[in-house]
């Protein structure tokens, strides 16, 4: 018991196999994130990144066909993707889903009530209120309909003071970083650091640099054609940014066209 | 019998009793084909009298509705069963009396603002507000039909029969000839009455009510009204209003109906108004039970640069039948229609909608838009929408569509990931997809009733486990 309690919570990805509609799009992942650390995930368009973030979380289009996904020693598989959300994971999406009609403060207060952090309103309104300031957004989108009609960045920083209220403890970031300027980048990334501060593991899904700048990742992976074919430390983001993937790919022996030509982002 | 039935009104001579019987013991022939007329407490003014005759003589011309002869009825064969001999005589009541269910709906959500008028209706006639502690002020804005008849007879004379005359439909013609209550509400030039008018027209088990709800705004004339359809649970009963609006130049009505009537309760409403120049009808419609219903929305733009906002909402479950038909009639020039109507369909239930926009010649420069929005909760469930447009001018924007779908998987992956479960995702979303419906209502307590019943029927649909149903891929 005392030993299991020690042991460092971790997001584990073995050997995952990933079906959309019948398609093979992973076909054996493995990684594993520490909570606590920061982990980038880049690649090539169509490697299979954004569809590990959904299985990860349980979307249900996404069906594990092989192998596991296992958080806190604990399979994920066949669990609902609100009781993983309960169990401390949280997935910022690449295009988040508007939800007309629903406020974003209500969303809000649901998601928090969902997993059982309920607030009284009044601190409830004041944390919103904070994460918003901190993460530069208007006080007015707090009444808006959540991602409806929001631009590119608002839905990102949205996404962020999600992740602030929240407190998740394993985030997955999928290209939180694309469609910011140089500015709402650097707001995001201090929202993000803010909780990994506090202990928060972090697989950021990437294909610049950039945010990488502000969040310093502990270990980089590549992922091509659905499965990660290279692991390594921070200095592959120096090399994908100086000789782009091709030359990662060959080594890995994958046809170029091939594997940048699968479906799934 | 039900010679108490009188005492709806308390001016009634004193041989009135034996009048009201007679007409009672008259009223069981009623049949598809065959009508006796009634009169109201204290005798009708001949003028009505009059117009009963007419609508006697259309009621027996016309045939029953029916769903392979009609198109109006095509998608609700219910009508095919409909008979109003099915349906019992009054029963009495005690003077001052109410019964529950109307006492209920009484104290109800709308009660909760401020209420400058209540009128009450059943099968019966009028009814007293039992308490004192319910009545409002007494108003001469809204009285009882037979009341306010008596009290200005010149004016009702115009507007009833004009606006939906006898004819039109056999089920107008029967409201006609068979009408015991209802109200009259009239405002004076200019006048803008603060607060709400309380509208209250319910039928008892195993009746059939006609209430008749006549509507006249004089020039520049402002009011906000709130109009409630409600009867209780168990035996089928009928109750089928018809309201008559007027809206003279520059005024502005703002007409709420909520519908929640008992699940064996048929529903067949007719609204209908005429819009002066620069006149603003704005009418909401909340459906939120029936055994099924045919319900009317129509208005006549007859006046220049008149504005008409109709907005609406249903929510179906276990095997209810909404049918809504809407005319967005277009005889003046430079007037603005706009329909939004946004229905949710869980179980079994079924929504139809048939919505037209007419542009009659010259109604140049006309904005007529009509959309309908269904959200399918189940996979059973079934909404038929089917908006038409006919444009008889040449210098117009005029628009429609309509839509249909099951909750968005996205959507609820969304609200999932985030912890939402999904029987509470689905209800947050489904709350979503009506609130655009629910802010068009006035601001303050109204607006707070009409978000307070769709709560309740989302709530009703989570009890029954119509939220819970799994809408993802299998």
């Amino acid at each position: 018991m005392s030993e299991s309690a020690s042991v460092r919570a971790q997001l584990e990805v073995r050997d995952l196999e990933v079906a959309v509609d019948g398609k093979q799009i992973l076909s054996g992942v493995s990684l594993t994130v520490p909570q606590g650390e920061v982990h980038a995930l880049m690649g090539p368009n169509g490697a299979g990144k954004t569809s590990l973030g959904y299985a990860v979380m349980g979307h249900p289009k996404y069906k594990v066909t092989g192998g596991e996904i296992r958080w806190k020693d604990q399979s994920l598989l066949g669990v609902l993707p609100e009781d993983r959300a309960r169990m401390g994971l949280f997935l910022s999406l690449q295009y988040p889903t508007a939800i007309p009609g629903v406020t974003t403060v209500n969303f809000l207060r649901a998601a928090l009530k969902g997993q059982g952090k309920g607030l009284p309103a009044r601190d409830f309104l004041k944390l919103v209120r904070e994460q918003m300031t901190a993460l530069k957004m208007d006080h007015s989108f707090m009444s808006r309909y959540i991602n409806d009609n929001f631009s590119g960045g608002e839905k990102k920083r949205m996404e962020i003071v999600q992740l602030a209220v929240l407190r998740p403890e394993m985030a997955i970031l999928d290209e939180t970083d694309s469609g910011l300027d140089v500015d709402a980048l650097r707001t995001v990334a201090e929202g993000v650091n803010r909780v990994h501060d506090d202990g928060m593991g972090v697989l950021i899904i990437t294909h610049y640099q950039r945010i990488l700048d502000y969040i310093k990742p502990d270990r980089v992976h590549v992922m091509a054609a659905g499965r990660v074919i290279v692991s390594g430390g921070r200095d592959l983001v120096d090399r994908i940014e100086k000789d782009g993937y091709d030359p990662m790919l060959r080594e890995a022996g994958l046809d170029i066209s091939a594997a940048t030509a699968a479906a799934a982002g | 019998m039900s010679g108490e039935f009188a005492k709806a009104d308390g001016r009634q001579p004193l041989g009135a009793t034996e009048q009201v019987l007679t007409e009672t013991a008259a009223s069981s022939r009623l049949t598809r084909e065959e009508a006796t007329t009634v009169a109201l407490p204290g005798g009708d003014p001949s003028w009505l009298a009059s117009l009963r005759q007419a609508a006697l003589a259309a009621y027996r011309e016309a045939p029953w509705p029916s769903s392979t002869r009609d198109e109006d009825w095509r998608r609700t064969p219910q009508i095919d069963k409909l008979d109003p001999a099915n349906f019992a005589e009054p029963e009495a009541l005690g003077a001052g009396e109410l019964p529950p269910y109307l006492r209920e709906a009484l104290d109800g959500p709308v009660s909760g603002g401020e209420v400058s008028a209540v009128v009450i209706s059943d099968e019966r006639g009028n009814l007293e507000s039992p308490s004192p502690a319910n009545s409002a002020p007494a108003s001469p804005i809204a009285l009882g039909l037979a009341a306010g008849l008596a009290a200005d007879g010149a004016v009702w004379q115009s507007v009833a029969g004009k606006v939906a005359p006898p004819g039109l439909r056999k089920l107008i013609s029967l409201n006609t000839v068979r009408t015991l209550g209802g109200a009259c509400v009239h405002v004076a030039k200019g006048q803008e009455p603060k607060g709400y008018v309380r509208l209250l027209h319910g039928v008892s088990h195993g009746s059939a009510s006609f209430p008749r709800t006549l509507i006249k705004l004089e020039e520049g004339a402002s009011l906000t009204l709130v109009e409630e359809w409600v009867s209780p649970d168990a035996d089928p009963a009928l109750l089928a209003p018809v309201v008559e609006v007027e809206l003279a130049r520059g005024a502005h009505l703002t007409h709420v109906v909520f519908q929640r009537c008992g699940d064996q309760t048929v529903l067949q409403s007719t609204v209908r108004a005429l819009v002066g120049q620069e006149a603003r009808y704005d009418v909401r419609w909340n459906l939120l039970g029936a055994a099924w219903q045919k319900s009317y929305f129509e208005v006549l733009m007859l006046g220049d640069g008149s504005d008409t906002r109709l907005v609406g909402l249903c929510v179906g479950r276990q095997k209810q039948h909404y049918d809504v038909q809407t005319l967005q009639d277009h005889v003046a020039q430079g007037a603005v229609s706009d329909l939004l109507y946004r229905v949710a369909v869980a179980d079994r239930s079924r929504s139809v909608y048939a919505g037209l926009i007419r542009v009659e010649e010259g109604a140049q420069k006309t904005n007529a838009y009509v959309q309908n929005r269904n959200l399918l909760l189940s996979p059973l469930a079934k909404s038929d929408s089917n908006p038409t447009l006919e444009i008889l001018a040449n210098d117009v924007r005029c628009t429609h569509g309509s839509t249909a779908g099951r909750i968005d998987d996205n959507q609820l992956f969304y609200c999932e990931s985030r912890g939402i479960a999904r029987e509470q995702a689905r209800r947050l979303i489904v709350e979503g997809f009506f609130a655009d419906v629910v802010d068009s209502f006035p601001e303050g307590s109204l607006r707070e009733s009409g978000r307070g019943f769709v709560l309740e029927a989302l709530e009703e649909l989570a009890r029954s486990g119509a939220l819970a149903a799994s809408s993802r891929t299998a």
